[in-house]
């Protein structure tokens, strides 16, 4: 009895101690497993990358960009007919005299106290304005131009460059009739502060941020609104001039008309001050679109989520308005609506004195606005284009576990054919046991295993008697 | 070069890693079987001698050893006509040296594991699903696929795509002449799409090739073991004396046990590698044949039976959507190579047949799951 006891227990272990087939079927699962939790992560990303308004967010968008629309063509319009404009240009006034209070201005009211302080302050050498001055024979510069001609007056990278180089050599540098004009020891008075090449840097740099502030309102002689500091999409029309011209490229008529419409648009208001109340309208449609979309998740949030399950970060993930594909997508809605009202706003008017006037258009075109918009289609483009490989991925990624559960399915007919060890052990067991008849059986399970033609198997006694006495028992 | 095509060159360099790797085992396979098949042979005469038959009833009894013989034989078949292959594609100009692949410079032992690998002497059984012919045929296909993958050499281009009606050698040969035509396309995502078809087969291949390592590998450790067995038997059976009816009883069903344990060491010598195996042959196309709800229509079916056998072979377990399939067609219909090796038109090669490739490969697998 305790004999049959170690046979049985010896045909119930799965001795298997070659494994090639287990082992590689285990890690071959490890391999699925791994591929599964790749698939779970691009299906997530093609989630993130998926919008997912309804049609109510591409109404409210709609309505967001279209009510800015209006906002932009009432409120904001063109220079010198802004009531937008008139409270930035307030604005801008106030944060001058406050920052001449914190360089040390003692004045109370007058902004041109304070702008004259500020001029002093930053003093620059690049300040020649053309008002009675021979400049204003030989460049065409004029109180009302020349922040837009001087180069170092342009809020750019390019202004900064000229501004530096200008108070290092004392110099000045304008753009006019598409022309680089370059005054050499500019202002006698001029000099610049510090003791080393660095500090030299700081100072001039500090000159040319603080004397932008100070002309930011116009100069501490202006009258009315006075002429402020470009802005810079206008200022780049001078850029490109001033970059030609030293790489000895020759500047065209197409870079010369652009820089005369740009002078023409600075000369009719379209400064920083207007450009800063031409952002209102942007900005108000950015927030109203992310308040729209989050009040909406979170009336949502709340209406599917059981009370007990309510944490900040579930109602953050829920709602924030900030990097997921349906946001994004409301705002291109509504940025290409506000735009599309624009447009057609300005396209009117300028056809209105008849023939189509480019100033006219140029002027109340909202440039934040398209530029605004042109951010979002090129965010829906890259977002399109990743989606479009992340689905190709998805689908390669699908096809390739098809194949490893072919392989696991080959491994597991392979761990099942070559689970013999157990059968192999019959030989042993003549030896340590009298149980032959089941040592005997072993042997036929494993030539049918190993797919033996059935009637070539020996499987009972008579059959072993028939292949060796040829039938005669 | 595109990050697409990179990635196809790395999983052809990978499948040609295993093939190699496989080509390694094989031939370790087959520096063991020759010690397995003189063990057989021992045991075998034996029994023999206890048997003791009369003379007219012993050659009944000589079919025993047909299986065994069979296998030999054809392991003499394979040696021979790849000899003549080399010899052929060195009058061509192709150095057999340079091919980088262990079997092709084969030895009397290689061509032993191939024998085994392919079962070139199986008897037919449901593991094997080649006959004898289909089978070494197939052996000498994988020589010559072998040889091809490095340029050409054992076997034409268009030969092996006929002669392969496994998965053997599609990931570097035939995946070689197929991508050729496509890298002159207009459209990247064109190119990238059916580049991805060609990584996914050379993947899969690559599965197949590591499948039949580790069963060449867990082979390999059975025919050392019970070869050794066998021997011992041997000598155990000899201490029995050779008259049947003298021995005990417990003699005796140690003997049927023995005689067990031969057919069974007998069939790791026939029992193909299923890794090997074709995903796809003529007997599950006359079971898509007769299928009484099949959409392809009968004539397509019988026309072009061959070329559907082997792009079921090259299309297994990848699945298709109707843009890959319209891509691959046009690939076939402009790949000459190809066309040569189907012995067919560019207009005779029809969408039809794409369609009825992946409606067989749909009913196959339907089967497996059931």
């Amino acid at each position: 009895m305790k004999k049959q006891d170690v046979i049985l227990l010896d045909l119930c272990i799965d001795d298997n101690q070659y494994g090639f087939a287990a082992s590689a079927l285990s890690k071959a699962e490890t391999e699925l497993h791994e591929l599964e939790e790749q698939i779970n992560e691009t299906l997530e990303t093609i989630n993130k990358l998926t919008p997912n308004c309804d049609k109510l967010d591409y109404i409210l968008a709609a309505s967001s960009g279209a009510l800015c629309g209006l906002i932009d063509i009432f409120l904001v319009g063109k220079p010198g007919e802004s009531p937008l404009g008139n409270i930035t240009d307030k604005w801008f006034e106030n944060r001058i005299k406050d920052f001449a209070k914190l360089c040390g201005w003692k004045g109370t009211d007058s902004t041109s106290s304070a702008v004259r302080f500020l001029e002093n302050q930053f003093k620059i050498p690049y300040d020649q304005r053309g008002a009675g001055d021979a400049a204003s024979e030989v460049f065409g510069l004029s109180p009302k131009n020349h922040h837009f001609k001087s180069l170092a007056h342009n809020p750019t990278l390019l202004g900064l460059f000229f501004s530096i180089l200008d108070q290092f050599t004392n110099s000045s540098h304008f753009i006019s009739n598409g022309q680089l004009i370059s005054l050499d020891n500019a202002d006698g008075s001029f000099k610049l502060h510090g003791n080393d090449i660095p500090s030299k840097l700081f100072c001039a740099f500090a000159n040319w941020i603080g004397h932008l502030i100070s002309d930011m309102s116009g100069a501490s002689g202006s009258k009315s609104r006075g002429m402020g500091i470009p802005s810079p999409f206008l200022a780049w029309s001078n850029d490109v001039i001033a970059i030609k011209i030293k790489l000895h490229i020759p500047v065209n008529s197409f870079d010369k008309a652009m820089n005369e419409m740009a002078l023409k648009m600075y000369e009719q208001g379209f400064d920083f001050r207007f450009q800063t109340a031409q952002a209102i309208p942007v900005f108000i449609n950015e927030i109203v679109v992310r308040l729209i979309y989050s009040i909406r998740r979170l009336i949502k949030y709340f209406a599917e989520t059981e009370p007990k399950k309510y944490s900040f970060s579930s109602m953050w993930k829920a709602c924030e308005p900030f990097s997921n594909a349906t946001v994004k997508k409301m705002l291109t809605v509504a940025h290409g609506t506000f735009c599309l009202v624009d447009i057609g706003d300005t396209t009117v008017r300028s056809f209105i004195t008849g023939a189509f006037n480019p100033v006219e258009f140029c002027l109340r075109l909202n440039i934040i606005g398209i530029g605004r918009f042109g951010i979002s289609l090129y965010g829906e483009i890259k977002r399109g284009i990743r989606l479009n490989e992340t689905k190709i991925e998805l689908h390669f990624l699908e096809r390739k576990k098809t194949i490893v559960l072919d392989y696991i399915e080959g491994l597991k007919i392979l761990d099942d054919v070559y689970n013999d060890r157990h059968l192999l052990t019959f030989i042993d067991d003549f030896q340590n046991s009298g149980l032959y008849t089941e040592a005997f059986q072993k042997s036929v399970i494993l030539a049918e295993k190993r797919n033996v033609p059935s009637n070539k198997i020996l499987k009972s006694k008579a059959d072993i008697d028939k292949y060796f006495k040829g039938g005669k028992k | 070069m595109g990050k697409t095509k990179k990635r196809l060159k790395a999983a052809q360099e990978d499948a040609q890693k295993a093939v190699n790797k496989t080509n390694k085992k094989i031939e370790e396979l087959g520096s063991h079987t020759s010690v397995l098949y003189d063990s057989l042979c021992s045991i075998q005469s034996i029994f023999d001698k206890i048997r003791n038959f009369p003379d007219e009833e012993k050659l009944e009894y000589e079919k025993i050893k047909k299986i065994t013989l069979q296998w030999k034989q054809q392991v003499e078949t394979i040696e021979k006509n790849h000899k003549n292959a080399i010899v052929k594609g060195a009058g061509a100009g192709i150095a057999g040296a340079s091919f980088g692949v262990a079997v092709v410079a084969m030895g009397p032992t290689a061509a032993m594991g191939v024998a085994t690998t392919f079962g070139v002497a199986s008897t037919g059984t449901a593991i094997s699903s080649l006959s004898g012919a289909a089978a070494t045929n197939a052996a000498l296909a994988w020589l010559g696929g072998g040889a091809l993958a490095a340029g050409g050499g054992g076997m034409a281009a268009g030969e092996t795509f006929l002669a392969l009606a496994g998965p053997i050698g599609w990931a570097i040969a035939g995946v070689s002449v197929l991508v050729s035509g496509i890298l002159f396309w207009k459209s990247k995502a064109d190119i990238d799409r059916i580049l991805n078809v060609f990584i996914l087969i050379s993947e899969r291949d690559i599965k197949s090739y590591e499948l039949a390592i580790v069963e060449l590998n867990e082979r390999i450790s059975r025919i050392k073991d019970e070869s050794q067995k066998l021997i011992k038997a041997v000598e155990n059976i000899k201490s029995f004396g050779f008259d049947y009816s003298k021995m005990t009883e417990e003699q005796q069903y140690k003997l049927g046990a023995y005689v067990n344990l031969m057919l069974s060491s007998t069939q790791l010598l026939v029992n193909p590698i299923i890794g090997l195996q074709p995903k796809y042959t003529g007997e599950d196309f006359d079971k898509f044949l007769s299928w009484s709800k099949r959409k392809t229509d009968i004539k397509i079916c019988h026309e072009y039976k061959d070329i559907i056998i082997s792009l079921s072979n090259l299309l297994y377990k990848i699945s298709l959507d109707d843009k890959d399939k319209n891509l691959l067609w046009k690939s076939f219909r402009k790949n000459k190579k190809m066309l040569e090796g189907f012995h067919i038109k560019k207009k005779e090669f029809d969408f039809d047949t794409i369609n009825a490739v992946c409606e067989a490969l749909g009913y196959k697998y339907s089967l497996n799951c059931l």
